[in-house]
């Protein structure tokens, strides 16, 4: 893998591309403003810690999801421009050009959650949550991990779809089989979870076995789709 | 000019539903091949099957002697290429543009680089969207030439340009050929373009090479033979390229791509007196291989590509 081509490529996504730079910046911004804000009322008001952590996992994934959005987005405009060719016709693999866009994405989502992130510590800080820290540490793991497999799948996407149309049917398709999945239980009649599987579901998720267990799957599934991916696009018939 | 094969394309086959592509050709150290065709001939599809951009389904692509499959970045960062329309990447700041690709060419010489600016009032600060056409296509000849390529890939770099600028542009071209004798593979629809820039010139019609030769053979072999003829009919139109009768001066016009001096016993004997020979543009040759004549052109017996063994006969001649 070539370094120095898999860097300028991650530079030139996060760094160098003014409209993706503007709009990232204020979406960090704006995020982070309103978080301020919110963290502010929770002080004042002396509002319960725990809500200030929910409210805050919120803003992080949706910030996190953004941004690796915004990369995809830019992807597909240099498409459409064309100038997604001029990358392909530079001196490096189509997999190190596949590998260097996802990680602009990761880095880029990694970048967006920090400022939001130190908000909330320092709201929990004031708030004299301590006993939350630790939960918000593997919020923000989660988020992270999150982040990482919808930043892997999306720019997969971005990079092997070369039509707005197939783009669309994608976004169709998987919009379907999650609400296809959120019905089965009513559509093969399965006997709805009681609360006390809920509750031992629920602590297993904040055990350090639950959360190396769902981190293994994340990091794996986000690893297969990046192995599928950069196969797909290393094949492709045009890149135009 | 040297011997030695820089860029060698056998058999490349690229299919599409409407159109297919299908071209053998090879390009000497120092030379500039110039590939002509009207718009749809495959020349754009050409480039890119050249560069990876889009894949070919056929054929074999050695750069310098290496496999392009095998070696890619190695090569490429001997090629330098210029797209068409120069899409570099109008969001980012010509500036960046320049650090970015100078990031993959380990060779790119900043100082040649900054010169070209200079000569060319280019305003790196502003973005590449802002700049207008022809300051786009000299900031796309700063990043084909900055590293020295010792292959330069030029795809209708004047495609779009008003008059001057393209006169500009051409002079460029010629003087970045002077100063670092790359060699240079250049399409255009533009036979100025070419006839000022190339040594050897391929027409590309309908996907395939109609025909590959230098440009001192084209323009010493392809004539036009003047004069007046009392029986057109004797003038066998599968000897000529085209036998044109121009009613208005009553003189009838042979084409012929294989011109001698002998040639001239032909005619009279066919019944043309006092032939007058004349010399054709490229414009006027390209009319005949490519355009509404092309049918004609077809059924003459000299329609080919070049052999193996015609290259390095053509090529020793044109270099002399």
């Amino acid at each position: 893998m070539e370094r120095e081509a898999l860097k300028a490529v991650i530079k030139k996504y996060v760094l160098y591309d003014h409209f993706f730079r503007r709009a990232y910046l204020v979406l960090v911004a704006q995020m982070s403003a309103i978080l301020l804000v919110f963290t502010a009322l929770f002080i004042v008001k002396k509002l319960p810690a725990a809500y200030l952590l929910l409210i805050s996992t919120g803003v992080w994934l949706g910030v996190g999801l953004a941004a690796s959005l915004m990369v995809a987005g830019a992807i597909q405009r240099e498409k459409a421009e064309g100038s997604f060719r001029t990358l392909r016709a530079l001196p490096l693999r189509a997999e190190t050009l596949f590998l260097g866009t996802i990680l602009s994405g990761v880095i880029a989502s990694i970048l967006a959650l920090v400022p939001p992130y130190l908000i909330t510590t320092i709201g929990l800080i004031v708030l004299r949550g301590w006993d939350l820290m630790l939960l918000q540490i593997r919020a923000g793991w989660a988020v992270l991990l999150i982040s990482f497999l919808f930043a892997s799948a999306g720019l997969t996407v971005a990079l092997c779809v070369n039509s707005p149309a197939v783009i669309l049917n994608v976004i169709v398709g998987f919009s379907t089989l999650v609400t296809l999945l959120a019905l089965s239980r009513t559509l093969l009649d399965l006997r709805p979870f009681s609360e006390e599987e809920l509750l031992r579901f629920a602590r297993f998720l904040l055990s350090l076995e639950g959360q190396a267990l769902i981190s293994a799957i994340v990091i794996v599934l986000s690893g297969a789709i990046l192995y599928l991916g950069s196969r797909i696009f290393s094949r492709q018939k045009s890149y135009v | 000019m040297s011997d030695t094969i820089v860029l060698e394309v056998e058999e490349l086959e690229k299919r599409y539903r409407d159109f297919s592509l299908r071209v053998s050709f090879r390009l000497a150290s120092g030379e500039v091949l110039g590939v002509v065709g009207p718009n749809g001939a495959g020349k754009t599809t050409l480039i890119h099957c050249v560069l990876g951009i889009v894949k070919r389904d056929r054929g074999r692509v050695r750069f310098f002697g290496l496999d392009v499959d095998q070696h890619e970045v190695e090569i490429k960062q001997r090629v330098g290429f210029f797209l068409e329309e120069a899409p570099l990447f109008r969001r980012m700041r010509a500036s960046d543009v320049l650090k970015f690709f100078a990031s993959f060419y380990p060779r790119w010489d900043w100082r040649l680089a900054n010169k070209m600016i200079q000569q060319f009032e280019l305003e790196v600060g502003k973005k590449v969207g802002e700049l207008s056409k022809g300051m786009r296509a000299k900031l796309g000849l700063v990043t084909a030439f900055s590293h020295r390529p010792e292959l330069v890939i030029l795809d209708e770099p004047t495609a779009g340009l008003d008059p001057g600028m393209r006169r500009e542009l051409v002079q460029i071209v010629r003087e970045l050929r002077r100063d670092f004798h790359p060699t240079i593979l250049l399409t255009s629809h533009i036979m100025a373009d070419i006839e000022d820039l190339a040594d050897r010139i391929a027409f590309l019609r309908e996907g395939e090479v109609a025909l590959i030769e230098s440009k001192t053979q084209l323009l010493h072999r392809w004539r036009r033979l003047r004069g007046r003829c009392r029986d057109v009919r004797r003038l066998d139109p599968g000897d000529w390229v085209a036998v044109e009768h121009d009613q208005a001066s009553g003189e009838v016009h042979v084409v012929t791509n294989r011109w001698s001096p002998a040639l001239m016993d032909r005619v009279r004997e066919a019944g043309l007196a006092d032939p007058e020979v004349c010399a054709l543009n490229l414009e006027e040759i390209y009319g005949y291989v490519i355009g509404a004549r092309g049918r004609e052109f077809e059924a003459s017996p000299a329609i080919r590509t070049e052999s193996a063994s015609e290259w390095v006969a053509n090529h020793r001649e044109s270099h002399r």
